[in-house]
């Protein structure tokens, strides 16, 4: 591969990764390397360095303490099914149905989220869960909604010199969920349409999250607003209206448009 | 194939003198370290048992294990692995499973084979007793275009009887 | 399952393991990019990123001492890859045809620096208006890309008065059935080595037909074809894939090769592979067939169209299976069919398991789900009314003597899941929520062999010799290629010599040491070189003077041979006597005999989604004699599954000549979690002339898929459907745009 003649860096605690990271403004981090090193194998000429952040020990935090859930950058999909698959069941159904074993052996929550895939799948339940992302760099750490993380595809507001090393969120209470992958077939499948819902029981509201169908992942605030009004009819519409699917090699717009609603009524009849 | 001089002064933090571990020998490889482990598998230690199908973790070919685990070697570099135990086709003692894939019939082009053997193996090391929807997702990463997957299948509940009496 | 004579077989009928397993389950095969030579250099290949232009300017980048540029003018013979035409040229010279089409080659150590320096390559280009599709081809508007017409290959014929035939039947049936491109997928992507050698090239690689390659490139390098040498390496799958394909590129490196003078290695990466080696026609089939009042079939006209591609490669042989398939398994006294393959600016499309018969397949197939419904009586019952029987006449008027199994097929897979039942049950379902099931079914042929007269013209030629210290040396050019030829046919040797299979010996192909027994293609080498090695064998008894049946062979020749002398056998195959084809008015005996099929598919389909379940694939395929059942299944669930993925879910679109999915990430095909349970049924009507009764499996798992999957689909939902492959997004544009209810 082109990328033999670039050098490798392997840090091996979080402050010299970030200060490599601040010196190196021109490498990319690499943890699983399941998204980078598919991006690389098209020579690109702004990576000259590769920073190795796979394993790093501040970044394995997995723990739920109460109602909050915090999972290092570095948690690797397996591991998360492993040891935190009882903390919010939607991300563990989306995690299981993520790509393959051995993939999943490798590839961390980290990765899914900087990559800012609209078809990321850990995206939709996190969004549900209103995540936050904390970002850190030799300067300080920051707090960031998720949604406000991510800004288009393959863009998030990470600076250059940053990494993301934690997720956090709080589990509602007694929360009933509904969540569906929408793919071609049943394994390594990118999702057409992936979907979350959350009924939040005590305060009668409800949270849609929507993959793959718009530039980022999706939040239907809109609709969710109309569902105390119990017009499902309307908040259909609502959600018909905003996604914004396109025609591409997995699917089309309007079967991911009517699969927003399929879903949705889905789980609004499960939850009435 | 590049050998890999770093010159930038911070060398501190790179792997110095990388060495790993494959089918039970050390080795310090000439390649850099930001070679793929499957180039550095099939042209620096010839061990070409494992395949390369598509370069982009889809196919499954290139299955090896490390540190016991299943992955796509061709989505994983040479200095992810310093200090770490890599498994080839070549190097596993895996009879029992290899068995039960000759004598079912679970091989046509053989060009998946060493990468479903692999991944047979870390199941029944997790799992002795599979059910067929847990073998199904054990072997959800191992594209096979000739067998239909049926006699793969029996082939892991054969090996895996067999582990059971054995 | 067997026939009871199997206890008078030692080999033959038992399911012994593949000879090549061990190699391939230690990791110890060697595929062609598991070979190195000293000194040896990568190839690599620029492609057009144009449909369709003329090449103005070729600008090579200033290259390094150690690589080496070629273009068409390096080329020292004829520009082209012979096969039945020579459209093809091994580099594009003055025109391009499609995106992807070869224009020059780089040689030199380093990949990485190859790919730079094509990066750099400039190519200037005068756009040609392009066709895109077969559509556009029979329309004619722009300049033809092949000969005047576009069309590679036209058969025609009208049998009976089909019009009058129309005119007087109570019920028409008719409809236009669409599939689509479908890539092979094999495993390991093409690649090929090839090094000086003596005053020629030798080559290694990844192939079907190691006589196709010495002949297809003969005129471009300018050599005598005894010159190529060409050997198979290990190939990993090709299901027709690598048919003609490895042509073009075992000349590329042959090219390269003798230009360096050095080993040279080209192995295509998964989105090269994808982008620019053959495909699956896509195909138009306009259909109509009329039924009487008793529901018997009364005349058929059917339109097929298939999309060549840019070059004619196999096309037109391709095609003549899809006209013959086109009658499908049931008698017709009245027929108008049409069949053409055109030229389109896309991809060259050309051979792929089935050979032109799924396509034509799906239409008549679904035709006659369709007439079920429509006459109110089940799919079984109507096909059981017009089947071919033995003693009947095919379309091409060829009288089926022995051997036709596709009623027993049909029974068969009918009682094992309880069609009918099921068939009227999921009628009733009228759930507008959750899954509705669905049961489909579809009954085939695959003509054995080479078509027409394609036996005739390669005249397979097969040796045997035998050692007493060796034991048989089975000479063919056939190959290994997972399908488990190398077993069978020791197995066909060590029986017919009564010897161990362990005595038994295949030379591995290379044509400067094996006879040019024909390609490994058309479900023939088990019959047709099978047959001949059986011959072989004979021949050997009867030289050391034993009776055909006597069985001491290994003793009598131990007595009568020195242990250093060794007898050889030669068989050229000959069609039989009265086997007539007539190519030109297309009537007579297409092939030799066919193998029979039926297959069952279960569904479920949700309601919510549209996504499709197969829960259940009951296959029964009537072959003659299974030499090795445990490899006949092999190929039936492997050959099934493929058929699932044609029919519901590998899709692969142009646009403007651009393929859209063309790495493993967009082109799907089939897990281990997308497999349903497959049940194969094996059924034996021993044909007369094969070795011990066999006929061909390799391709029929494939061919009726598509029409049964189809048929449940539409027996759950009771809609009608008409294209492949059929993914929930079809199911909903054709639910949603016109509603053509009928549950
Ligand atoms: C065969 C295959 C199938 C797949 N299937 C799916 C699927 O079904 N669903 C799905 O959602 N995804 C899928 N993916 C994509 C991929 O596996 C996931 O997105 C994965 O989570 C990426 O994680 P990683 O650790 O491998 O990331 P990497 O590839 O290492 O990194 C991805 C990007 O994130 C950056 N990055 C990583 N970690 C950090 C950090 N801590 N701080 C800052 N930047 C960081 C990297 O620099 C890079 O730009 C698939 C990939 C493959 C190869
Ligand atoms: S080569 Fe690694 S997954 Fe295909
Ligand atoms: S045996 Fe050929 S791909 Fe599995």
């Amino acid at each position: 591969m082109w990328y033999e003649k670039i050098p490798f860096y392997a840090p091996s605690n979080l402050s010299e990764a970030l200060a490599l990271c601040q010196e190196l403004p021109d490498s990319a981090l690499l943890a699983g390397g399941t998204d980078l090193l598919v991006q690389l194998r098209d020579p690109n000429d702004k990576v000259k360095a590769l920073i190795n952040i796979a394993g790093l020990p501040e970044l394995q935090t997995i723990e739920r303490l109460g109602n909050t859930v915090r999972l290092g950058a570095g948690v690797t999909f397996s591991r998360f099914l492993q040891q935190g698959a009882d903390f919010f069941p939607p991300l563990t159904e989306a995690v299981r149905q993520l790509a393959s074993p051995s993939i999943r052996n490798k590839a961390t929550f980290g990765g899914n989220i900087v990559n800012a895939s609209p078809a990321a799948d850990t995206l939709p339940p996190l969004y549900a869960a209103d995540a936050v992302v904390i970002l850190q760099s030799i300067h300080g750490k920051r707090r960031v909604g998720l949604a406000d993380f991510i800004l288009g595809p393959k863009r998030s507001a990470l600076q250059t010199g940053e990494i993301l090393i934690q997720i956090e969120w709080h589990v509602p209470e007694n929360y009933i969920y509904y969540y569906r992958k929408i793919g071609t077939r049943r394994a390594l499948a990118l999702s057409k349409v992936s979907f979350c819902g959350l009924y939040l029981p005590e305060d009668k509201t409800i949270r849609l999250a929507y993959g793959a169908v718009g530039p980022t992942v999706m939040r239907a605030l809109a609709a969710e607003a109309r569902f105390s009004k119990g017009d499902k009819e309307s908040l259909l519409a609502e959600v018909t209206e905003m996604v914004q699917p396109i025609n591409d090699q997995r699917s089309t717009a309007d079967y991911r448009r009517f699969l927003c609603r399929q879903l949705t009524s889905e789980f609004l009849t499960r939850i009435s | 194939m590049h050998q890999e001089t770093i010159n930038n002064p911070k060398k501190s933090s790179e792997p110095i003198g990388l060495r790993l571990k494959v089918n039970g020998q050390w080795y310090s490889p000439r390649s850099a370290p930001t070679t793929r482990l499957l180039d550095f598998l099939r042209r620096e230690l010839g061990l070409t048992g494992t395949k390369e199908g598509c370069g982009e973790g889809e196919c499954g070919a290139c299955l090896v294990l490390l540190n016991g685990e299943i992955v796509n070697s061709c989505l994983v570099l040479l200095g992810q692995c310093a200090g770490q135990e890599v498994t080839t086709i070549e190097g596993l003692d895996a009879q029992v499973i290899q068995q039960a894939f000759v004598d079912v019939g679970a091989i046509q082009c053989g060009f998946c084979t060493p990468g479903l053997i692999i991944a047979t193996y870390a199941l029944l090391q997790r799992n002795p007793r599979p059910n067929r929807e847990e073998i199904q997702q054990a072997l959800a990463g191992n594209l096979c275009r000739c067998t239909g997957y049926q006699k793969v299948i029996k082939a892991v509940q054969v090996a895996a009887d067999q582990h059971g009496r054995g | 399952m067997q026939k009871a004579n199997k206890t008078s077989l030692q080999y033959v009928g038992k399911p012994i393991a593949r000879v090549d397993a061990l190699d391939k389950i230690c990791g110890r095969a060697r595929y062609v990019d598991d070979l190195t030579m000293p000194g040896m250099l990568y190839g690599y290949t620029i492609r057009s990123t144009r449909q369709r232009a003329k090449i103005i300017s070729i600008q090579f980048p200033a290259l390094p001492a150690d690589v080496v540029g070629v273009t068409a003018k390096d080329i020292p013979g004829k520009n082209y890859v012979a096969l039945f035409n020579t459209d093809q040229p091994l580099l594009a010279e003055q025109v391009v045809n499609y995106i992807g089409e070869p224009i020059a080659l780089l040689a030199g150590p380093d990949m990485e620096i190859l790919k730079e320096l094509a990066n750099q390559v400039q190519i200037e280009y005068q756009e040609i208006p392009s066709i895109d599709n077969l559509e556009e081809s029979l329309v004619g508007n722009k300049p033809p890309i092949f000969g005047q017409d576009n069309v590679f290959k036209s058969y025609a014929y009208i049998k009976g008065n089909p019009a009058q035939a129309f005119a007087t039947s109570p019920t028409v049936i008719s409809g236009t059935y669409r599939t689509g491109y479908q890539e092979h997928a094999y495993l390991e992507t093409q690649g090929m080595l090839a090094f000086p050698y003596q005053s020629g090239v030798k080559i290694i690689g990844s192939m079907q037909c190691p006589f196709y390659i010495q002949k297809g490139i003969a005129p471009p390098l300018n050599l005598p074809p005894e010159m190529i040498v060409v050997e198979q390496a290990v190939t990993g799958g090709a299901f027709g894939g690598k048919e003609d394909f490895p042509s073009l590129l075992a000349g590329h490196v042959a090219l390269l090769a003798l230009k360096t003078g050095k080993p040279v290695k080209m192995i295509y990466d998964r989105h090269e592979d994808i982008l620019c080696t053959t495909k699956r026609h896509p195909s138009r089939t306009i259909h109509r067939i009329a039924f009487d009042q008793q529901k018997r079939l009364t005349a058929l006209a059917v339109d097929i169209v298939l999309d060549g591609g840019a070059h004619s490669t196999l096309s037109q042989v391709v095609l003549a299976r899809s006209a013959l398939s086109a009658p499908g398994v049931y008698r017709w006294a009245n027929i108008n069919l049409q069949a053409r393959a055109v030229a389109t600016n896309q991809v060259p499309t050309g051979a792929f398991r089935g050979f032109g018969a799924p396509q034509a397949f799906f239409a008549i197939e679904q035709q006659m789900n369709h007439a079920a419904y429509r006459l109110g009586i089940d799919p079984y019952q109507l096909r059981k009314i017009n089947l071919l029987r033995e003693g009947d006449a095919t379309a091409t008027g060829q009288v089926l003597k022995e051997s036709v199994g596709v009623e027993k097929a049909l029974d068969a897979v009918v009682n094992k899941t309880d069609f009918v039942q099921k068939y009227w049950n999921y009628r009733q379902q009228n759930s507008q929520t959750g899954k509705r099931k669905g049961i489909g079914l579809a009954a085939f042929f695959h003509g054995c062999g080479f078509t027409g007269k394609g036996e005739e013209l390669i005249k397979a030629t097969a040796t045997v010799d035998y050692l007493p210290s060796v034991g048989l040396v089975i000479r063919i050019a056939n190959v290994e290629m997972g399908q488990g030829m190398a077993t069978v046919l020791r197995q066909v040797g060590a029986e017919a010599l009564c010897i161990p299979l362990e005595r038994t010996h295949i030379l591995g192909p290379n044509t400067a040491e094996v006879p040019n027994s024909g390609p490994t293609v058309a479900s023939r080498t088990t019959m047709i070189v099978g047959g001949l090695i059986y011959q072989c064998c004979l021949d050997l008894k009867q030289q050391i003077g034993m009776a055909a049946e006597a069985a001491n062979f290994a003793g009598v020749a131990a007595q009568k041979l020195n242990p250093d002398e060794h007898i050889s056998a030669t068989r050229h195959y000959r069609v039989p006597p009265d086997v007539v084809w007539d190519e030109e008015r297309f009537v007579g005996d297409a092939y030799p005999v066919y193998s029979w099929g039926a297959v069952v598919v279960e569904v479920e389909v949700e309601l919510l989604t549209y996504e499709v379940t197969v829960t259940k694939l009951t296959a029964a395929h009537e072959i003659g004699k299974a030499i090795n059942p445990i490899l006949v299944e092999g190929q039936i669930e492997g050959g099934s599954l493929q058929g699932l993925g044609y029919a519901s879910l590998e899709n692969l679109v142009s646009h403007q000549g651009q393929l859209q999915q063309v790495t493993l990430t967009d082109y799907l095909i089939p897990t281990i979690l997308d497999t349903p349970e497959i049940e194969p049924i094996i059924l034996e009507e021993p044909y007369s002339l094969g070795p011990y009764g066999a006929k061909g499996v390799g391709e029929i798992p494939f061919v009726g898929i598509a029409p049964a999957y189809v048929g449940a689909v539409e027996n759950a939902l009771g809609t009608e459907f008409f294209e492949i492959p059929l993914t929930p997004e079809k199911i909903y544009r054709q639910l949603h745009t016109h509603t053509e209810d009928r549950s």
